[in-house]
């Protein structure tokens, strides 16, 4: 039988792109515990490497193989196979369950943040469980996204859109951590002619399925599939302001989890930024932006790049009269999710965002932009610059703010 | 678009609009997408993969064999020599922006005329060469900074890190003695900090960009050095030092050593290729030309000899792009560009015609002179670059029939010349459209 797999010309393309090779000489690489470990497996040969868990999960050697592989899916197979059969370490299961901390931590946030930020505890959660001291957490919000946005009155009530629905997937981040952000999605589609829908939503399962347990994530995407449906099946676009959430939306859940009726959804799935800039090439964004004189360095979450969709959040804030922006160009940036907070990643992690940092620096805006979140935290973390998301800039430059005020 | 009523949706789904779509992310493509932001065009590149120039010399050959030697149908001979070379020295002045200067050597058609400048030949008015890793002489034209060859006869000390793979420095020695015991060739050999068991090219590139690192290799190097060369000799590595940094690495060692340093060509992964592949993607971007990489062009619709719209599918979906003219660059047999079943080859995306030369397609003997037929595959085109009856597609790299770029050395200089001109040409199209279709 010829696998997908065989195809591997053993070119090394992808070892040449891999950000942890770089960095981690004892990491196997793409090619190797890629096809080539998956070779060995079918043979029965080999079924793990040693340190193949350094994989970030950017998905770079996906995109970059020319003979169209996916080594980083046959990377994950040993680590979906062991958490199969003995289910999620316990660190694990905290990491990828932020959304049930969620609802009591955005009630309690002071007290949430300050256990979080607290140096002892820290120390003992890595002590105990292995989640380094070293990286701030995120910090919960005192409201949640939804919350907000069932208590505000959409200006397209009474009248309909003249662009028609848009159905808003926020994601964990912005409905607990950074729900400004989901209120600059509503309020930039509903300035552009977009009257907002919020399905009822879980975690769209990337932490979980970046951590090999497919059958939890494959449950997250049965829930959203449900909700998201109905839409899809009108010819809704369904936008995502979270690179992460928009990859699985498109893609997991059709080719890794094999979902009922993911293909019809993924179909009117959009990355915010996609959805945008296809919007302005259409004819149907506004431009009436205020002047903002500002350059913004941006740095290209590989969760995007992996879309193949070009840089729409750089080209959509070059509209802005005064801005410039640009791609940095400077890799991953190391975070790669629950990945930078677990104790034995943590120095790959910060060596891996070392290039990005230095871009950074070197581009001495006090600013930067990317649209996802954990790349925004490494951002801040690493470079110490404020670091938001596209839709924020273009919030800004619309007036959307002066006008609450 | 007819009239709609307000409230229904006018999105029309994933549908892009850029001027010109260029299809394939290798040397030719980037090439066109440059060419044809020149022309004030907008550009769109997709790609399935990373191109394969990141395997390659990081170095544009033109020529190596008699112009008068090439067949009528090749691709130098459509375009005309002076064409190429203005390509050429495009590609050269981009790169240059982009900080990646690449330095030019002589041809070897017969007309030897524009020899590059000192360092940059083989032999005296001959064409610039690399060093290979069996220490080989290998003519090339556009030579990447610090991979000139030193000129024959000169003093040279090869020196290797013991543990990187498929790098021994007494195997470059032998080779460039060729069989001279009295060659002044020397070679030494150290090991890296930690003296690891196997070093990835790209990660010790990456960490002797590492200024500690560094200066513990280059102490590491000096103390080997033999004592009697001076500053005339020079020093050969393994093409390993820096990435995107090369330059100030290279000249770090040279400073360090007293000597003049050059890298030896390795097997793939190539850092060099690495270093060219980076430079132009930077340039590419610079110049304001979208890539999607990771999205394979999967669907085409032609009406009357027009290329209406290609859709490609990837993880992001599949996109539909609306360009008024399109370039292929997919490559060729290795590339997919061009795929076969038994003896026949097909172009899939537009089911081009494909030439294929007649008589035996492969040669028994692995590497024959004159090359194994097969290699000359591929789509004919007109002096535009338009295979027969389109208007708006423009074929480049690869794709093209009638080269050989193993037999000729012409594999670079093709993809940058037919690049550059199916760039420009798109672009000339749509600026002569007036916007009109759109």
């Amino acid at each position: 039988m010829i696998n997908e797999y065989d195809a591997c010309l053993k070119c090394t393309v992808c070892e040449m792109h891999c950000p942890v090779l770089r960095v981690a000489p004892e990491f196997p690489g793409p090619k190797n515990g890629g096809p080539g470990l998956a070779r060995l497996r079918a043979a029965g040969e080999v079924a793990e490497l040693d340190n193949l868990d350094l994989c970030l999960g950017c998905r770079t050697c996906d995109t970059v193989c020319p003979s169209g592989i996916r080594p980083a899916e046959l990377i994950a197979v040993p680590k979906i196979a062991r958490v199969s059969r003995k289910g999620l370490r316990l660190r694990e299961w905290i990491l990828t369950h932020t959304s049930l901390v969620g609802p009591l931590a955005v009630r309690m946030p002071g007290l949430t943040n300050g256990v979080l930020a607290n140096r002892p505890i820290r120390w003992t959660m890595q002590k105990v469980i292995g989640i380094d001291a070293h990286k701030p957490m995120p910090k919960y919000a005192n409201y949640s996204f939804r919350s907000w946005f069932e208590r505000r009155p959409s200006p397209w009530k009474d009248r309909p859109a003249p662009n028609g629905k848009v159905v808003y997937f926020h994601g964990c981040s912005v409905q607990f951590m950074e729900p400004h952000i989901g209120r600059h999605v509503v309020e930039v589609l509903e300035h552009n002619g977009f009257e907002v829908v919020l399905p009822r939503q879980k975690c769209c399962g990337l932490p979980l399925i970046a951590n090999g347990d497919l059958t939890s994530a494959a449950g997250n995407g049965r829930y959203n599939l449900q909700h998201l449906r109905e839409w899809a099946e009108q010819g809704i676009p369904i936008v995502v302001s979270s690179t992460s959430c928009s990859l699985t939306l498109k893609h997991d859940y059709q080719h890794l989890l094999g979902l009922d009726g993911a293909d019809v959804v993924a179909e009117h799935v959009y990355d915010l930024s996609e959805f945008l800039m296809t919007c302005y090439e259409q004819g149907l964004l506004r431009t009436d932006f205020q002047p903002m004189h500002e350059r913004l360095p941006y740095h290209q979450p590989c969760h995007q790049r992996a879309q193949g969709l070009g840089l729409p959040a750089v080209d959509l804030m070059n509209l802005i009269p005064g801005v410039e922006s640009w791609n940095l160009d400077a890799g991953c940036c190391g975070s790669a999710g629950t990945y930078g907070f677990k104790q034995e990643k943590y120095e790959v992690s910060m060596k891996v965002g070392e290039a990005m940092r230095d871009a950074l620096i070197a581009a001495g805006a006090p600013r930067a932009v990317s649209d996802c979140e954990t790349c925004r935290w490494q951002m801040e973390y690493q470079a110490g610059v404020k670091a938001v998301h596209p839709i924020t800039v273009l919030w800004e430059a619309y007036g959307l703010g002066d006008a609450a005020k | 678009m007819t009239e709609r009523a307000a409230g229904t949706p006018r999105f029309r789904g994933r549908v892009r609009r850029p001027q010109v779509l260029v299809i394939g992310g290798g040397l030719a493509g980037m090439t066109a997408a440059l060419a044809a932001r020149r022309a004030g065009a907008s550009v769109a590149v997709v790609a399935e993969g990373a191109g394969v120039l990141e395997l390659a010399s990081g170095c544009i050959d033109r020529l190596a064999v008699p112009l008068d030697s090439l067949p009528r149908e090749h691709p130098y001979r459509l375009l005309g020599m002076s064409v190429v070379d203005e390509e050429l020295a495009a590609f050269q002045r981009v790169m240059e922006e982009a900080g990646w200067p690449l330095v030019p050597g002589g041809p070897v058609d017969g007309g030897a005329t524009d020899v590059g400048p000192a360092g940059a030949g083989c032999v005296d008015g001959g064409p610039a060469c690399v060093i290979t890793a069996l220490g080989a002489r290998r003519p090339t034209y556009l030579v990447a900074p610090g991979m000139a060859a030193p000129p024959p006869g000169d003093p040279i000390w090869v020196a290797g890190f013991r543990g990187l793979r498929d790098f021994h420095p007494a195997v470059v020695a032998a080779g460039l003695r060729g069989g001279d015991p009295s060659a002044p060739v020397t070679w030494g050999e150290i090991d890296l900090p930690g003296s690891p068991e196997d070093v990835h090219p790209v990660a010790l590139a990456r960490q002797l960009e590492d200024e500690d690192y560094r200066r513990e290799v280059i102490e590491r190097v000096r103390q080997i050095r033999p004592r009697e060369l001076g500053e005339g000799a020079t020093a050969l590595f393994p093409a390993v030092l820096g990435l995107t940094g090369a330059r100030a690495v290279q000249d770090a060692f040279a400073g360090a050593l007293g000597m003049r340093v050059s890298e030896i060509l390795l097997p793939p992964p190539s850092v060099p290729g690495l270093r060219l592949a980076e430079a132009l993607r930077r340039a590419v971007h610079r110049a304001g030309a979208d890539v999607a990489i990771g999205a394979r062009a999967v669907e085409a619709t032609v009406e009357d000899g027009r290329v209406r719209r290609v859709v490609t599918a990837g993880p992001g979906g599949r996109i539909t792009y609306e360009a008024d003219a399109y370039v292929l660059a997919t490559g060729g047999l290795l590339g997919n560009g061009l795929t076969t079943e038994g003896r026949s080859v097909r172009e899939p995306l537009f089911g081009l015609p494909v030439t294929v030369p007649e008589g035996e397609l492969a040669d028994a003997r692995f590497l024959p002179e004159e090359g194994h037929a097969f290699v000359r595959i591929g789509v004919t085109v007109d002096g535009r670059l338009r295979p027969p009856g389109f208007s708006n597609l423009f074929v480049c790299g690869r794709t093209l029939a009638g080269y050989d770029p193993y037999a000729e050395g012409c594999g670079g200089g093709v993809a940058v010349a037919t690049g550059g001109v199916a760039g420009a040409e798109a672009a000339r199209l749509v600026a002569g459209a007036g916007g009109e279709t759109r």
